[in-house]
């Protein structure tokens, strides 16, 4: 069965794939990532890149590529004290 | 029935805990207005109540004191609510602990709850909410469960020992040093676990 993401966690997932990937992703890699398929990960790009928390840019190679802002690196942070909050109330949600 | 030669010091340790079960509240309610998950927000109403309630034992019996006329039936009234708000606290606890529990069946099974003891229903309450932190802790090993399964734990001893109060009356005072105990605990866990980058 497959397992229920909610909203956050998705853009958690794509926000903590860029950011191991040094800060900065190709599409294909984030895909991977968070595990999603095209047509959503372009929307959920699209709403994050609207937040503020990645952006879109060129890499060397002239790929696009996908950047986490300062915003993302905050994000990230917040929601990983959030998972460890949850973790440590053994909460399922 | 409260032993009258600890009243005083027991205020005092019951408003350290309604204190720091407010501060747990408030680090629960950030988490929640981010993820906006029930189980979350059930913490945060079970730590609110939890603190209310013993905020609304402190000042009331204090009123009283400061009554000074025969309050004895207020006392027991006081009594009555103030147990009454500690199992609505546990309740949000369970429901935290098993979010797809339908809400429209609450009423009732309030009023069901309300012909037995209280004390003893919030021992059972307490048991249920260890039962789930303790199968957490040991599917997933995090440390931080584990202590909050402490905590929980010595919230319980001290519900065990208010009820046992009429049997010796320094387990009335036993029950509140367990009772702020249990509170330090899960505040620090959750200190903890607001500091980790």
């Amino acid at each position: 069965m497959k397992k229920y993401r909610s909203k956050i966690r998705i853009f958690a997932d794509i926000v903590e794939t860029i950011d191991r990937e040094g800060g900065e992703a190709k599409v294909t890699r984030i895909l991977y990532g968070a595990n999603l398929s095209y047509d959503r990960l372009v929307k959920y790009l699209k709403e994050l890149e609207r937040a503020g928390l990645v952006e879109e840019a060129v890499d060397r190679t002239g790929r696009t590529v996908y950047r986490l802002t300062p915003k993302g690196r905050e994000f990230l942070f917040e929601y990983k004290k959030i998972e460890r909050f949850i973790e440590a109330f053994g909460l399922k949600l | 029935m409260m032993p009258i030669r600890f009243l005083g010091l027991d205020l005092l340790l019951e408003s350290m805990a309604a204190v720091i079960s407010l501060v747990i509240a408030i680090h629960s309610l950030k988490p929640y207005k981010i993820v906006k998950a029930k189980p979350l927000l059930y913490l945060y109403l079970g730590f609110l109540t939890l603190g209310a309630g013993m905020f609304f034992r402190v000042f009331a019996t204090a009123y009283l004191i400061a009554l000074q006329a025969d309050a004895k039936p207020l006392v027991g009234q006081v009594s009555v609510i103030y147990e009454l708000t500690r199992v609505v606290a546990y309740a949000f606890f369970i429901l935290a602990y098993f979010p797809r529990a339908k809400e429209e069946k609450l009423p009732t099974a309030s009023l069901f709850l309300l012909s037995f003891e209280l004390e003893v229903i919030e021992i059972f309450l307490l048991v249920y909410v260890i039962a789930q932190t303790l199968s957490s802790y040991l599917a997933f090993k995090a440390k931080e469960t584990k202590w909050v399964s402490v905590g929980f734990s010595l919230l319980l001893l001290s519900h065990l020992c208010f009820a046992l109060t009429g049997y010796r009356p320094i387990f009335f005072l036993l029950g509140h040093v367990f009772q702020l105990l249990a509170l330090v605990v899960l505040l620090v866990v959750v200190l903890r676990v607001s500091k980790v980058r």
